[in-house]
């Protein structure tokens, strides 16, 4: 069994065939920039930091301020990683307002504080010390004080004032807090950064940082020593599969599409990422998006294809940025474009979830509604424009250049029997920490959920720590109960609870929430989102919302859940895609596991005059308290 | 060419390899009910009427969009289909705005020949009657949606026969519906040549020509083999 | 000249198509660059149409006209493509835009009670974004605020009727903007709110007004949301 990386520290060297991994510069401050940490302006940070170090003078000369992608702990941002002696270690800037980005917050003077700390603390424990009011360097602490890295429970969230962080009023009055995290904790340690290995070390706008890393080593290798053959050959073996939610054999889908007749083959990456509370994908476009190119190119090698596509939603507007900025570099520095036997092309959603779907991507891509097509004929076989097409999932693609690598047994080794390899998951909701986690496939629900996400957080009529369920696999998903947290979490497992790994993405659902109401947000979610061309998705997701209403708003008659279970079967097996098809699975999933929160919802007698209708207004989903933020 | 042979509802039939599974059902001698399929257009696999069980598949196949493969065995009118074609035809009916008792295509309408053929006589969904236009701007024909099911056969059969491109559908999931042009009246889109071939290709009474009142829409007669007057079925199953 | 295809594949034939060529007087020079930047392939259609839009706001008919014609794509495709995807708008936007997320790990924080609260502050439903919920030809279009009142939904829906309408807001929906940690969101104007407090009315009210939200005339005081819908452990 692999160790478990942390993500502190590079690969150890004894892992890893001679690479030549540069040592990161003496002084560094590598700071989130992926959509997460924007959100809490990790932008109008660095420029801060940056005109700060301009103006500290040769004192903070030699700290290198550099834009990296997702350092993990989404909620905690903005975070910045450090290297200097004793580190890396791993900082995150808050603000006493939670409604203020701590970002946007940082005055000059924290700023700069922060820069001279950064370039001139003997270690973390010294840079933890940093008083952002005060400035730098501190003053001497009076005996007895603990020091700050000593203090219990500093992922626990900000802490009311002292201890490991320090406030600093800027313009406005808006208190700042920074403190350092523990990279022992679980939710780091436990993390195995395989596809993510770069994610968070590199600029995603430096070719030559990602080149340096190693990326792009195994294309080379593919076009100067190896076959297609070869290559599929070491796909197969590696066992990987599907990351977008099919699970279907990787190796025996580019195999289908290179032994397909002679002529033009496309390939294609979907980065359509479109379940609610996935951000994997977006990670890796933001984080590292040479890796991917790197993968789709390897890809297109094997199954002999000379054109590909990326399409990303529009929704990515930052992964959009990364990718095209990629795409140019590689194109200059001769990795893609004439004489590769490639040519790779971005192309943007408008906010079709179906498109995500493989045969709706592919009608997208040619220009057209986003409306699935019957299969068979698969893609493989009859895909872009009557031709060959192998598309494959972001990190599908983003797990190859590593196979390739390391070898398909290295990457065979980790997971299961079934599920090999890392998985990487996206963890929302109710949850104390959300956050990019990357772990072996087998790890249990409750690892994540709880041992690294620390469950659900303590609040009005939810003690800490009471997960209700975790629902995976978004709207095509279900949910699985607290009592079977320890399922382990590979395809065939999630499957026979009547729920599905999906894409990553893992909300986490607390007792506040009523089942029938999240069930009822989910099949919403799919009528917005039907492409309308079949009968059962266009039509039966609008009923199975009524039968949903009904139920909610307090008016349903006992005969209707059998009426619901019946119209749920009928989409589920006559819808024309996938989308139809599991539409009704987070209501089947519900029924399944919290059946008696449905019944309880049934009427027994007729309704009194007075609750005939609900009191206005009712607004969406006002019929039940989910419990909201404090 | 080469010839493929196949079970369907335990009778072996013999048909040219790429066949669908519908024409496999027909040189059967069955009828399977269909809606969005019209003989000469491009099969779409929408209204999901067709689907048929083919053994060693969990998943149930469209028979217009599905190749009959060698040594197929299919089933075409198990009870579980039976089912599902009821609550599908349950679920138009309550889509649309579909009054019988006036309509030009009553005793000829394919939609109302489907309730009838699956034992359908009042639907259990609560009826959505959403809000739907008549567009009466063209010279020889009108079109009224609330009686349209989206089978598309008079975009395909404008697009593919006639080569005008004048229908196409719009919007998504349940707000499609069939615009002409850029979603202009149909008397000002220039394309449309008046050949009347989408008329003839709509199931229900969606389409019709204006000289025609109530049950005055009648199919053409190159149609015969996809219609089925009301009168000429045989009597409703029992229950 | 563009190499139109029909859904099939096949070569649109000459006849069905616009007479396209050299621009013809009022054509809009604009348009003839973007379809130049996709060489006129009918497969760049939603490359133009975003480009477009990000140039005028929305998408105009007479502008998806002379994309067609320049293309060589049959109009009713045009407007089919344009109207599937709900980003592409075939209206003017509002002066001003407030998108609610709710994506499901905003949803289990409450966002439902926050669009329920931005629904009757403004006086708008929630539409989604685009209007390409237009329904039919002739229908009415979708409740934006400079029109009028959008007919009452059938039976069964809960929503609230028709209301009063502040002049230049639009309320819509999105579905995950990738802030999962800063769970509820809002985006007014471009700018996101995070952390929104659903579960503390009087609190939630404080940040929608430092957003610069308007209440519509008539609307509900926070707070006031009917007997029965008031949360556990909030008084």
């Amino acid at each position: 069994m692999a160790t478990a990386l942390e993500l502190a520290r590079p690969l150890e060297p004894a892992d890893e065939p001679a690479q030549g991994r540069p040592a990161p510069p003496a002084r560094q401050l590598r700071c989130c920039t992926a959509s997460g940490c924007r959100a809490v302006g990790a932008e109008p940070l660095v420029q801060a930091l940056r005109r700060a170090q301009e103006l500290a003078g040769p004192a903070a000369h030699g700290l290198v301020i550099k834009s990296v992608g997702c350092l993990r702990l989404c909620s905690r941002g903005p975070l910045l990683a450090w290297d200097g002696p004793g580190g890396p270690a791993l900082f995150a800037l808050g603000s006493t307002d939670p409604g203020t980005p701590p970002g946007a917050a940082i005055g000059p003077g924290p700023a700069q504080a922060l820069v001279l700390a950064a370039a001139t603390a003997p270690g973390p424990d010294g840079l933890a010390a940093l008083d952002l009011a005060a400035g730098w360097p501190p003053q001497p602490l009076p005996q007895g004080t603990p020091s700050p890295g000593a203090l219990p429970g500093p992922l626990a969230g900000p802490p009311p004032g002292g201890g490991g962080s320090s406030q600093a009023p800027s313009p406005g009055g808006i208190g700042l807090t920074w403190e350092l995290l523990d990279l022992n904790h679980p939710f780091f340690a436990l993390q195995q950064p395989l596809v993510l290995e770069h994610c968070g070390w590199i600029d995603p706008d430096s070719i030559d940082e990602a080149l340096a890393r190693g990326t792009y080593g195994s294309w080379r290798r593919c076009r100067s020593q190896l076959s297609p053959e070869a290559v599929r050959a070491t796909v197969r073996r590696s066992g990987l599969r599907g990351r977008g939610g099919a699970g279907y054999p990787t190796g025996l889908k580019w195999d289908t599409v290179a032994l397909q007749p002679p002529g033009p083959r496309y390939v294609v990456c979907n980065a359509d990422e479109g379940d609610p509370g996935a951000f994997m994908d977006r990670s890796v476009l933001e984080g590292d998006p040479h890796r991917l190119l790197e993968g789709l190119a390897i890809a297109a090698f094997a199954v002999g294809a000379e054109q590909g596509y990326l399409y990303v939603r529009a929704e990515y507007p930052l992964a959009i940025e990364r990718l095209r900025r990629a795409l140019e570099q590689a194109h200059q520095r001769g990795l893609l474009g004439s004489g590769t036997g490639l040519e790779l092309e971005l192309r943007v959603g408008a906010g079709a979830y179906v498109c995500g779907e493989e045969t709706a991507l592919l009608q997208s891509i040619q220009g057209q509604r986003g409306q699935p097509r019957p299969r068979p004929p698969y893609p493989a076989q009859s895909g872009l424009w009557g031709a060959p097409t192998l598309i494959n999932n972001v990190e599908t693609l983003a797990a190859v250049p590593v196979i390739l690598r390391r070898g398909a047994e290295w990457f065979a080794a980790i997971g299961t029997d079934t599920s090999k390899g890392t998985k990487v998951f996206s963890l929302s909701g109710s949850v104390l920490r959300t956050g990019l986690v990357e772990v072996p496939m087998g790890t249990s629900l409750r690892t994540v959920v709880e041992t690294m996400g620390g469950g659900v957080p303590a609040g009005p009529g939810a003690p800490g720590g009471a997960v209700k369920a975790v629902q995976t696999g978004g709207p095509s998903g279900g949910c699985i109960p607290a009592h079977l947290l320890d399922t382990p979490v590979d395809y065939e497992s999630l499957q026979a609870l009547g729920s599905a790994m999906g894409s990553g993405g893992m909300v986490v659902v607390g007792e506040a929430m009523a089942m029938p109401e999240l069930a009822r947000h989910f099949m919403h979610f799919s009528v917005e989102e039907s492409c309308g061309k079949c009968l059962p998705c266009r039509a039966g997701t609008v009923q199975l919302e009524q039968l949903l209403d009904r139920l909610l708003a307090g008016l349903a008659e006992p005969s209707e859940l059998e009426q619901l279970e019946q119209l749920c079967r009928m989409v589920k097996a006559t819808s024309l895609c996938g989308l139809g098809q599991a539409a009704p699975n987070p209501v089947l999933s519900a029924l399944r596991h919290f059946r008696p929160e449905f019944l309880a919802a049934y009427r027994s007698a007729p309704p009194q005059p007075a609750l005939a209708r609900p009191p206005w207004p009712a607004g969406p989903g006002a019929a039940s308290d989910p419990g909201g933020r404090p | 060419m080469a010839v493929v042979t196949l079970r369907i509802d335990g009778q072996a039939v013999a048909v040219p390899a790429g066949s669908s599974l519908l024409a496999a059902s027909r040189v059967a001698g069955l009828a399977l009910p269909v809606l969005c399929h019209l003989d000469g257009l491009t099969p779409v696999g929408a209204c999901r009427l067709c689907l048929v069980a083919i053994e060693g598949q969990g998943k149930l196949q469209p028979a217009c969009t599905s190749e009959a493969l060698e040594g197929q065995v299919v089933a075409t009118n198990t009870a579980e289909l039976q089912e599902l074609r009821r609550l599908a035809v349950e679920l138009f009916f309550a889509e649309g705005n579909h009054v019988c008792a006036y309509c030009v295509a009553s005793g000829a309408c394919e939609l109302q020949a489907m309730a009838v053929t699956v034992g359908m006589d009042h639907s259990r969904f609560p009826y959505q009657y959403p809000l739907r236009a008549v567009d009466a701007s063209h010279p020889l024909f009108s079109l009224d949606a609330n009686r349209c099911i989206l089978c598309s056969r008079c975009v395909r059969v404008c697009a593919e026969l006639e080569g005008a491109h004048v229908w196409a559908i719009a919007g998504r999931g349940r707000h499609c519906h069939l615009v002409a042009g850029l979603d202009q009246p149909w008397g000002e889109v220039d394309a449309c040549s008046s050949c009347g071939q989408c008329v003839e290709a709509c199931p229900t009474g969606a389409l019709f020509h204006k000289d025609d009142s109530t049950s005055e829409k009648h199919p053409h007669p190159a149609r015969a083999l996809q219609r089925r007057r009301v009168q000429d079925l045989p009597p409703r199953p029992d229950r | 000249m563009g190499t139109g295809e029909t859904a099939r594949g096949e070569p649109v034939p000459e006849r069905t198509l616009a007479k396209a060529g050299p621009a013809r007087v009022g054509s809009d020079p604009r348009i003839s660059q973007l379809v130049a930047a996709q060489q006129g392939r009918a497969a760049g259609l939603i490359e133009v149409l975003h480009r477009l839009q990000a140039l005028d706001g929305y998408l105009a008919k007479a502008s998806l006209r002379q994309v067609a014609e320049e293309l060589g794509l049959p109009l009713g495709q045009v407007y089919g493509v344009a109207s599937f995807y709900h980003l592409f708008r075939l209206e003017p936007p509002q002066r001003h835009r407030c998108a609610v997320c709710l994506g499901s790990a905003c949803f289990v924080l409450g966002a439902a009670r926050l669009a329920a609260r931005l629904e009757q502050r403004l006086g708008l439903r929630l539409e989604p974004p685009g209007g390409s919920a237009n329904g039919p030809p002739g229908g009415p279009g979708p409740a934006r605020a400079s029109q009028g009142a959008r007919p009452a939904p059938g039976p069964g829906s809960l929503s609230p009727g028709p209301g009063p309408y502040p002049g230049g807001w639009s309320l819509e929906p999105v579905s995950c903007l990738g802030a999962c940690g800063q769970a509820p969101l809002l985006v007014v104007d471009g700018a996101m709110a995070l952390r929104l407090p659903t579960g503390s009315p009087t609190a939630l009210e404080a940040r929608l007004d430092r957003l610069g939200l308007p209440q519509a005339p008539g609307c509900f005081a926070p707070g006031a949301w009917g007997p029965g819908l008031l949360m556990a452990g909030e008084r």
